[in-house]
């Protein structure tokens, strides 16, 4: 199943001598550029992107199931690329349930998301929950990418306070584990995010003057860690764990990146920090995985759009209330009506994002072709908190391997961990049970 | 039962280890304590068979807990974590699970009274347990101080840092603290940028122009004979330090020493005596802070002697090998680099500067070998060519990485021994003093005192805080505590409606974050009664907030104290900040605000809402007319959610004669504004400056909740049950000094968790 790879920026590099400004989107058109040597393939990519607060489900699941079915409102906007979508209803995230904790329904959607496992119940004395599934992907799929996971947001974490009745604000605003006590923190400031992959700026400093020094500083903090990680007591020594293997992820990057091609400027505006205008703070942050995927910076990723529980406020589409606040809707009708509204203003840029991947060609399809990218909610029904019948959205054909175009019903609490494993396979990092998982999803092709 | 089994081993492990302990200690029960376990035995245990032992007995217990063990043992006082656990679990009517058979009310009453009976008798006479704080990684905050303090540049590298996640309400949380690899990544772009800008070493000399003056000799030297001066034309960038280098020697004559002077434009920099001589030119350098932009440089020989008739030497002259301007310099760079280096002293000097960092970055005396590896580093970079500046600025960049600079680090000598308490060396409790105060290092003043070791001497510690709190950089007391205590912090995310609230603007936003933390900072400062923080009768305002309140003639946006009088103003409850943040964005929330009531002054949070009740305000069937009170009113009758919203609500009405942005107002969609209410034991009240009384009266449950707060904050750890009795110290502390806010600060540093530490591990 797999095709030549041709977009080789080293050969980029090579031919055109310089690595200053490469202007990626043309640069990566594959008729220009066909090496014979180059035994890559194109790689499959996998992305995250989360929505809180469930959706207003009468509007968005379709009526009928398989290839013939209407898109209902909320998912209207995405009628372009209606055939690169599978539509999976009736699939759950059983460890969004209390199962004994009480309370916390948001904190537990979004830590059981991409982990199917239990958060433990804690203001942070012991925060854990599980390693979730970009995670394991990222130890498999990453080691070929100059980072191995991308993690963005819009919301920066809380500030202050309590985010869910007794659970830590790490498990409402982090969907991305590494280990199953250490949260990726995400990067919610599109300039930032923007010098980091492309080693520029501030963020970029480090390549720069001291660049040939880097390992040496970084062998120094090494020594020093591990001396002091033998002196400490189990619990502190779990987070001189997190800072070695940060250290080493690091030490990772900068030989890949010493031994690689530079790495070369897109032709795309550097972003001036965090706009004011929400959609456009999406909008930009959908392009930075865009380019990030299309120059194969990284091949999985995590996009929280909103913290889960967020109360944001919707005035730009005539929806002046908190969010969470009218998500607790009792059932009436003009709240659930603005509650749809916003569900369609998030598909609305979810679509403006995969119509851009369908726009990039890439070998004989497109990058959304070579794509997997998972879109949902741990929440159904808002009102409800139920942890059931999740609306989920799988787009792209991860490399061919996805039959799309379809409105899937699964059979009920069929674990969305089943959908995950199935996504593995795919990305080349298969395991054999991931959190609550029972076996394969296979309705994809 | 599939969550049952992914319960980790280490927990059932840890758990019956505890058990052994807790049963060595129980040998020898009294006569009394005999008769309790009867009636445990008789009365209580049945109960929880019945009820629990289903889900939380056996091989496979649930949610991590196995009751046999303690109902075996019929301990309460010895349990007392658990059996507080199960009693909050019975009160929120968490547990049992609704899909089980439910116990009788009175039965269940019968059963809380008892065991809450007995979790009332806390023995605080016995040795306390000082806890154990994790390993604190510094957050963005103190990490910008550190850096702000250290090396005296303060440009807030730690902004472009991902945040820093939350628990038990604070940012700065050992446990929760974490470390993924974006971070060490901003880490190691900041400490290149922060080492820039404290060792200047991207700085290259900025003459560039041609020297005029003198005469040329061999070589470009010039030699100031008949003509006095050399010139040359500088362009400086930007305000600063400067640091203006001239070689130079003299040709010596006569009885005098040759001199020069060092000007800017028309300023003198300094005189220097030339001793130099012609085979061994020597630097001398003149500093001075300036503006950027075009100057003069210039080096006057200020001594010229010519005598012809006398015996040689009879000429004494200068000459200027060449000019040199580096720049700008932050304002610290003098302190980590005393001396200018010679090729002699290069290494020794070196040793000299990266001891003195290594110390004070890792807020501790160096060790052994610690320097030494630093400076391998720096020679490193000297074999490869680097300057001076840029090779210390290699080992300063190790030392801004390392664990001992990050982490706060407290090493113990048993670190899993959960028995083994230590007090805390001077170094370790400076530190806690300064991160605690001043979100920051310790300063010099701290610092000689924990080398000395006379911190803990005398009232010390006392004279200490007191100073700290006048620091400015306690600022970060009020920014980072009361913006999180009081939730400030979220303030800049609030969206109010504008139609329904078209007032609000920016300028009224940043208003009233002003007036809360001035506020607090007076409160702090001027070391009042923390009470004041209930009822204080004055404020700070400016015209914008001014206006919003309705007090006349303030004009301006400075702030100023103003007295009240109490009626509609009046401590942090009448604050636009405070009402601000627990609201809806299109209305006032009575829920939120009494919720936040409890939790942040009473510190008696309410349950959450049992899973699958749709909360109050919004249930399905509402009847959607009359006030937002009588909305409201009409879902209390339901018995399940009446015991917290009796708490929660009346509370919340107190204050509904403020908007949802804090303004002042006696009627909402023209229902008139009924602010009254009763709180659960029958206390009734008539308005926002009654309730304030009612909870002034309860002055005690407010400073055992601050002093909480505080002590969280303080040591970045949650506070645990057996953190009560110093919770009741402080609380008494506070009491005995008029509630000053000092007294509370002092009995925090005073107590034993802040004073001693232990080892890794639960103990009974």
């Amino acid at each position: 199943m797999t095709k030549p790879w041709r977009i080789s920026r080293r050969t980029v590099l090579r031919g055109l001598g310089t690595a200053v400004a490469l202007p990626l989107l043309d640069a990566m058109a594959p008729s220009l550029l066909l090496a014979a040597d180059d035994k890559k393939t194109i790689p499959n990519r996998m992305a995250f992107v989360y929505v809180p607060n469930g959706k207003h489900m009468p509007d968005w699941t379709p009526k009928a199931v398989g290839a013939e079915f209407e898109l209902p409102y909320i998912l209207e906007p995405l009628a372009g690329v209606k055939n690169n979508l599978l539509v999976l209803s009736g699939l759950a995230q059983d460890h969004g349930r209390a199962h004994g904790d009480g309370p916390g329904d948001h904190a537990r959607a979004l830590a059981s998301f991409l982990t199917g496992q239990q958060a433990r119940k804690t203001h942070g004395a012991d925060i854990k929950v599980g390693v979730s599934v970009d995670q394991v992907a990222a130890a498999k799929a990453g080691q070929h990418t100059k980072f191995s996971s991308l993690e963005l947001g819009c919301d920066r974490g809380a500030q202050a306070g309590n985010c869910d009745s007794g659970y830590s604000c790490s498990y409402s605003t982090n969907i991305s584990w590494r280990t199953d006590t250490t949260p990726q923190a995400k990067e919610i400031d599109p300039k930032l995010a923007f010098e980091r992959l492309f080693s520029i700026g501030a963020a970029g400093a480090a390549r720069t003057m001291r660049e040939k020094f880097n390992k040496s500083v970084l062998d120094f903090v090494l020594e020093d860690a591990r001396d002091l990680q033998a002196k400490l007591g189990a619990k502190d020594q779990r987070k001189l764990d997190e800072y070695l293997s940060s250290v080493r992820e690091l030490e990772k990057r900068i030989d890949t990146t010493a031994h690689g091609p530079g790495q070369p400027l897109p032709n795309y505006p550097v972003p001036s920090g965090i706009p004011d205008d929400y959609a456009e703070h999406i909008r930009l942050m959908y392009d930075l995985l865009t380019l990030a995927f299309q120059g194969d910076l990284t091949r999985v990723a995590t996009f929280v759009v909103a913290n889960e529980g967020s109360n944001r406020a919707y005035p730009f589409i005539g929806v002046p209330d908190g969010h969470h606040d009218l998500s607790h809707h009792g059932g009436n009708e003009e709240k659930q009506k603005k509650i749809r509204e916003i569900n369609h203003f998030h598909t609305t840029q979810f679509a403006y994002f995969l119509d851009k991947l369908s726009k990039i060609s890439e070998a004989d399809g497109t990058l959304l072709d070579n794509s997997m990218i998972v879109y949902g909610s741990g929440i159904g029904d808002g009102n409800a908190h139920n942890h059931d019948n999740l609306p989920i959205l799988l787009a792209g054909r991860g490399r061919g391997t996805i039959v799309s175009g379809r409105h899937v019903k699964t059979e009920k609490e069929t674990p969305l961990n089943n959908l995950y494993l199935s996504l593995l396979d795919r990305m080349d990092s298969s395991v054999e049970s991931l959190g609550d998982s029972t076996g394969r999803f296979d309705a994809l092709a | 039962m599939r969550h049952a089994a992914s319960i980790p081993l280490a927990i059932l492990l840890a758990t019956s280890a505890w058990t052994t302990l807790v049963a060595a200690r129980a040998a020898e029960p009294t006569a009394e304590q005999k008769l309790e376990r009867a009636e445990f035995r008789e009365r209580i245990a049945p109960f929880f068979v019945k009820h629990c032992g289903k889900c939380h007995t056996g091989d496979e217990p649930m949610g991590e807990l196995k009751l046999d063990g303690y109902l075996a043992r019929a301990d309460i006082v010895a349990d007392r974590e658990t059996w507080e656990k199960a009693s909050k679990k019975l009160h929120s009517r968490e547990m049992p699970p609704e899909e089980e058979p439910q116990p009788e009310a009175a039965e269940r009453d019968k059963v809380l009274k008892w065991i809450d009976g007995r979790l009332a008798r806390f023995d605080c006479g016995q040795e306390r347990d000082p806890g154990r704080v994790t390993i604190r990684r510094l957050n963005r905050n103190e990490y910008n101080n550190t850096i702000r303090d250290l090396l005296g540049v303060d440009f807030h590298p730690a902004d472009d840092f991902p945040s820093d996640d939350v628990g038990y309400g604070f940012d700065n949380i050992g446990d929760v603290l974490s470390m993924p690899p974006i971070l060490l990544e901003k880490y190691l772009a900041a400490a290149e940028r922060i080492v820039e800008r404290a060792l200047g070493t991207s700085q290259a000399n900025l003459v560039t122009e041609e020297i005029t003056g003198g005469q040329i000799l061999d070589g470009g030297a010039r030699i100031l004979t008949s003509q006095l001066e050399v010139r040359t034309k500088v362009r400086l960038f930007g305000e600063g330090d400067y640091m203006f280098r001239v070689r130079a020697y003299g040709e010596q004559a006569g009885d005098e020493l040759v001199r020069m002077a060092l000007y800017l434009d028309d300023k003198l920099v300094r005189n220097f005596d030339v001793k130099a001589v012609a085979s061994n030119p020597q630097v001398y350098e003149g500093w001075i802070r300036t503006k950027g932009g075009h100057h003069t440089y210039s080096i006057v020989f200020l001594n010229d002697y010519y005598e012809p008739e006398q015996p040689a030497p009879n000429d004494r002259n200068l000459i200027v090998n060449n000019l040199e301007v580096m720049g700008p310099y932050p304002p610290g760079f003098k302190q980590i680099v005393p001396r200018e280096h010679t090729p002699e002293n290069k290494m020794l000097l070196a040793r000299e500067i990266v001891n003195s960092i290594t110390a004070r970055a890792f807020r501790r005396p160096s060790r052994a070998g610690e320097v030494d590896r630093v400076l391998a580093l720096v020679e490193l970079a000297q074999r490869e060519g680097e300057n001076f500046n840029t090779s210390i600025g290699l080992g300063l960049q190790a030392i801004l990485l390392s664990p001992h600079f990050l982490f706060r680090v407290e090493m113990d000598p048993q670190p899993d021994n959960p028995q083994a308490v230590r007090t805390l060396n001077e170094f370790e409790l400076a530190t806690r003093l300064s991160y605690f105060l001043w979100s920051s290092m310790p300063d010099e003043e701290l610092f000689a005192h924990a080398r000395q070791g006379t911190l803990r001497n005398g009232d010390n510690l006392e004279q200490q805080i007191k100073r700290m709190l006048n620091d400015p950089k306690a600022q970060a007391l009020v920014e980072n505590f009361a913006g999180q205590w009081l939730q400030l912090r979220n303030l800049k995310t609030a969206a109010p409606d504008k139609r329904r609230y078209p007032d609000f603007d920016e300028a009224l936003r940043s208003a009233m974050l002003q007036e809360t933390e001035q506020f607090f900072a007076a409160v702090m400062r001027e070391d009042k009664s923390v009470l004041d923080f209930l009822d204080g009768p004055y404020t700070f305002v400016n015209e914008r907030l001014a206006r919003h309140y309705g007090i006349p003639d303030i004009k301006g946006d400075e702030f100023r104290r103003v007295a009240l009088d109490g009626q509609q103003r009046g401590g942090v409850l009448s604050h636009a900040s405070v009402l601000t943040v627990t609201s809806n964005p299109t209305r006032t929330s009575p829920v939120k605000r009494g919720k936040w009531v409890l939790e942040n002054i009473l510190g008696t949070p309410p349950p959450p809402p049992p899973p699958e009740v749709p909360p109050l305000e919004e249930e399905a069937g509402a009847v959607a007319s009359g006030s937002l009170r009588e909305r409201m009113e009409q879902h209390r009758a339901k018995a399940e959610c009446a015991i917290c919203h009796n708490r929660m609500d009346p509370l919340g009405f107190g204050l509904e004669n403020y908007d949802g942005i804090g303004g002042w107002r006696t009627e909402d969609e023209k229902f008139a504004i009924d602010p009254s209410g009763v709180l659960p034991g029958g206390q009734s009240f008539s308005g926002p400056r009654d309730l304030k009384a009612v909870l002034k009266a309860r002055q005690d449950e407010f400073a055992r909740c601050l002093a909480e707060k505080m002590l969280t904050y303080g040591l970045g750890r949650g506070v645990e049950y057996s953190d009560k009795c110093t919770v009741e110290d402080i609380a008494k502390a506070m009491r005995d000094n008029d509630y000053k806010f000092s007294s509370m600060i002092v009995a925090i540093v005073r107590s034993d968790p802040f004073q001693k530490r232990r080892g890794t591990g639960s103990r009974p």
